[in-house]
């Protein structure tokens, strides 16, 4: 029995092991980085999910935007009023009301009612359909190509492309706006969640041109801005739009428009 | 003297290229699959990598030298080296943490994720095996890591590539980031003679 | 007891590490080589992890939580080191074949893994047979795969070759065996080739040499994984359980939330902020960053399902007053198509009423005729790709000459 072996082995472990562990308990003590307790608590409050849908890199880097001062405490659109009231009593300031937005698809064009000038089988991304003929099988350049882009990136699960054209789940939407930056036809638009009538049509184009290729496209005859009363409707290069802060959701608009673009969500 | 530069530069050769450590080795795949969905991350996770094994195959080395071998205990290279390497890491990222706030930001999240790498450890036990004397070892290690980086950078590109791609639904994912590691391996066994 | 032969089945079938929870692969690809490999090393990682699962729990309640790791990356590795150097004494070809793929059992996923898992929360024995039910299991996998590469690869199964085809089709060979027994001497060729084979003459046949090679490793790896998929996907449409399959890790570090695993990356949060922004925005996450899993309790569920049922409700109530306000609202299209077709007929008719003036106007000037051909061509641009379905390339022609060659067409 090598009893030296042995104890030599022993010691050189354990002496390996106690200088490692006292070298980084000091070198602990000595680097650390002071950070402000309050950063962790902000960063508790937060939903935590790093959408990036406040502008800033992730929760953290909101956390210490908000420290900083550069971020107001409501900046938050997926936590909402909770959160915005739970950061503000964490820094020390009211919280102003925030409005609950969700992202709408600005267009109907499914596949029976909108005409495709061609049939597609290549790559399935909307922003790759720039380099394609026409810019895409459908007839209308406006809408909605369907081919889902932003279904991908929605990190809520709340965009489907459901047949052939994008449409958002209200109630699982949080406002983040990647949908918004990575539809090439800027085709989805920030409503109010209390809206309830929509425009949903994207076209510019005139109103035969619009017949031809939809059939259920805004023509931009402006009955809808004619029967308004309040004045929220208006109609510009041959597509309606709502001013949500002039609406009171009567449903005029929707009655009267031939085409049926305005819907009722 | 020359011929000791050119052993070098032999080694170096065949550690980067003719004998890649993730794609002829297999050591230090499951970073090499899982960090390399971007070319950023992928630069970020190269660039800790050959960091932390040219740091750890010269501490390695060294260890082995003073320590293990005069004292005849050399069967204990595995636990120490682990030891080590883990302290070493640990150590760096306190360091850089507080020091180098961008080199942190870089690439400090990567740290722990190569400690228990088997690319590290297999490094430092292969320069054991083949008795590198110290500068050999260092220069081994480098060559070892950028082999690894060069790798992980191709694969990020070709995945960024084939992001969009028609892929059969069985195979999405995993299975053909697999097939196309494969088909690379393949092209580095073109390397074999090159040294 | 029986909670040990429950154990070991998980082990074996129910979480198989490598065919059901893919930890490990740096080993299962490197060693896997031949059968005989694959064999020795599953067993070397079987003794391993069991004699640490059984040490760790018995040492779980002393050992303090912030050393964790480094505590048990010495104990394993303490074994890995027995291992070797009985292996280095007793089957020294398996220690040359294996090499320092033995040393690396101790980074081995599936070790530190069970520990952290299961070891350091169960009683000894419980812990003890996970380990050998994991390592059996780990064995078996790599046992199976060593088998396919090595017969694939190398032409042998456990060492053992077989008979060598050399050109010759399987009707020849049937019908020449039948002749050799009839007729050893016969000059046929088929008889010659039986004679060679049975003589032991000839022995292994052409075998694929990239299976054995590391690119062998990898297509084997992905279309096991790729089988995994298609179990995973029928048996999420059949409704089972599926959420152990590939569960283990699926080596996305950066997107990890497993903060019990000794990769889990330090301010993970900040790298996935900034990563999963881009990656989002490009598409290349394929499930988004994970999120934190909401608990729905039984009580909202069933708000939930009564604020759906309202909804229905309230769309059945909407429906019929809208049947009843049918009428009305078909006069009123009614008016607005007629409106809408005045409109539009005055539209036309003032575009007609402008052609024709440029057609009188233009007879005598040509800037006014060019005018007219360039608006021609856009209607029949559009013909054009309605007609050419098929043809993309000569429709992107078109859109890069333009009307150039519209006209030339025409």
């Amino acid at each position: 029995m090598n009893y030296i072996g042995i104890l030599t082995a022993v010691a050189v472990v354990a002496g390996i092991g106690l200088f490692i562990g006292i070298f980084l308990g000091i070198a602990s003590i000595a680097f650390r980085v002071k950070t402000d307790e309050r950063e962790e608590q902000i960063i508790e409050a937060l939903p935590g999910n790093n959408c990036g849908g406040c502008g800033y890199p992730g929760c953290s880097g909101l956390a210490h935007a908000i420290l900083k001062g550069k971020a107001p405490v409501n900046a938050c659109p997926v936590g909402g009023e909770a959160v915005a009231k739970e950061v503000g009593r964490i820094m020390g300031i009211e919280a102003d009301a925030t409005k609950r937005m969700v992202a709408f698809v600005k267009c109907q064009g499914d596949c029976e009612q909108t005409h495709m000038d061609y049939n597609y089988t290549g790559l399935q991304d909307c922003q790759m359909l720039n380099f394609v003929p026409n810019q895409g099988p459908k007839s209308c350049n406006f809408g909605c190509q369907g081919y889902g882009s932003c279904e991908r990136v929605c990190p809520f699960d709340a965009i489907h492309v459901v047949n052939g054209v994008a449409v958002v789940e209200k109630e699982k939407c949080k406002a983040c706006g990647k949908c918004l930056a990575v539809c090439p036809r800027e085709v989805i638009e920030m409503v109010p969640y209390e809206a309830e009538y929509l425009v949903a049509c994207s076209s510019k184009e005139k109103g035969p041109e619009v017949k031809k290729s939809c059939d259920i496209g805004c023509i931009g005859c402006g009955l809808c801005k004619k029967n308004c009363a309040s004045e929220a409707v208006t109609v510009d290069t041959f597509l309606a739009h709502i001013d949500y802060d002039k609406c009171v959701s009567c449903g005029v608009c929707a009655e009267k428009c031939p085409k049926k673009c305005i819907v009722n969500k | 003297m020359s011929d000791y530069i050119v052993q070098l530069i032999v080694i170096a050769l065949g550690s980067s290229l003719v004998s890649n450590v993730v794609l002829s080795q297999f050591l230090g795949l499951c970073p090499f699959l899982g960090v390399s969905k971007s070319v950023k991350t992928a630069a970020g996770m190269g660039g800790a990598v050959i960091f932390v094994i040219t740091l750890a195959s010269l501490v390695a080395g060294l260890l082995y030298g003073f320590v293990l071998e005069p004292l005849g205990i050399t069967f204990l290279k595995t636990i120490v080296f682990i030891l080590v390497i883990a302290a070493l890491v640990q150590f760096v990222e306190l360091f850089l943490k507080k020091y180098m706030k961008s080199l942190y930001k870089a690439l400090g999240v990567f740290l722990p994720l190569i400690t228990t790498n088997c690319a590290v450890l297999g490094v430092a036990i292969t320069n054991v095996n083949l008795e590198y004397d110290l500068l050999t070892s260092v220069v081994n290690g480098f060559a070892t890591s950028v082999g690894f980086a060069i790798a992980i950078i191709i694969l990020a590109g070709i995945r960024e590539k084939i992001a969009f791609n028609d892929i059969p639904k069985p195979f999405q994912g995993m299975p053909i980031v697999l097939v196309t590691a494969g088909l690379m391996a393949i092209a580095f066994c073109g390397f074999a003679g090159l040294i | 007891m029986k909670q040990c032969m429950e154990r070991l089945y998980n082990g074996i079938i129910k979480e198989n590490p490598t065919f059901v929870l893919m930890l490990g692969m740096c080993p299962t690809l490197a060693v896997s080589t031949s059968a005989i490999n694959g064999l020795g090393m599953g067993l070397s990682t079987m003794v391993v992890l069991a004699l640490s699962n059984l040490m760790i729990s018995a040492m779980r309640k002393i050992i303090p939580d912030k050393v964790r790791i480094p505590a048990y990356i010495v104990i394993i590795a303490t074994f890995v080191t027995l291992v070797e150097l009985l292996l280095h004494a007793y089957v020294p070809a398996l220690h040359e074949s294996l090499g320092i793929y033995i040393s690396l059992i101790v980074v081995n996923c599936i070790i530190l893994g069970r520990a952290e898992s299961y070891a350091s929360k169960n009683k000894m024995m419980p812990s003890l047979f996970d380990g050998i039910g994991m390592g059996l299991g780990f064995t078996l996998a790599l046992t199976l795969i060593g088998l396919v590469r090595e017969f694939l690869g190398a032409g042998t199964v456990f060492g053992i070759s077989g008979p060598d085809l050399y050109g010759a089709s399987l009707p020849e060979l049937i019908v020449g065996l039948i002749n050799q027994w009839l007729d050893p001497n016969s000059t046929s060729e088929a008889v010659q080739l039986w004679n060679r084979i049975l003589t032991d003459e000839i022995s292994s046949f052409s075998p694929m040499g990239i299976m054995v090679m590391a690119p062998g490793a990898f297509f084997i790896l992905a279309i096991l994984t790729a089988i995994q998929n298609v179990i995973k996907e029928k048996g999420k449409k059949a409704g089972k359980d599926v959420s152990k399959i590939q569960s283990g890790c699926n080596s996305d570090c950066i997107n990890c939330k497993d903060s019990s695993c000794a990769k889990y990356p330090t301010d993970a949060e900040k790298v996935i902020s900034e990563e999963s922004d881009n990656l989002q925005v490009n598409g290349l996450i394929d499930e988004g960053a994970r999120l934190p899993v909401e608990v729905v309790k039984d009580e909202d569920k069933q708000l939930q399902d009564d604020e759906k049922q309202e909804e229905n409700n309230g769309l059945q109530d909407d429906e019929k007053k809208k049947e009843s306000n049918s009428l009305p609202v078909d006069e009123i299209n009614e008016e607005s198509d007629a409106e809408l077709n005045e409109e539009t007929a005055v539209e036309e008719v003032s575009d007609e009423i402008n052609s024709k003036e440029t057609v009188i106007e233009s007879e005598d000037n040509n800037i006014l005729e060019d005018s007219m051909e360039e608006s021609k061509p856009e209607k029949k641009h559009k013909m054009t790709l309605l007609e050419a379905t098929q043809e993309i390339d000569i429709v992107e022609l078109e859109e890069l000459l333009g009307e150039e060659e519209d006209d030339t067409d025409e």
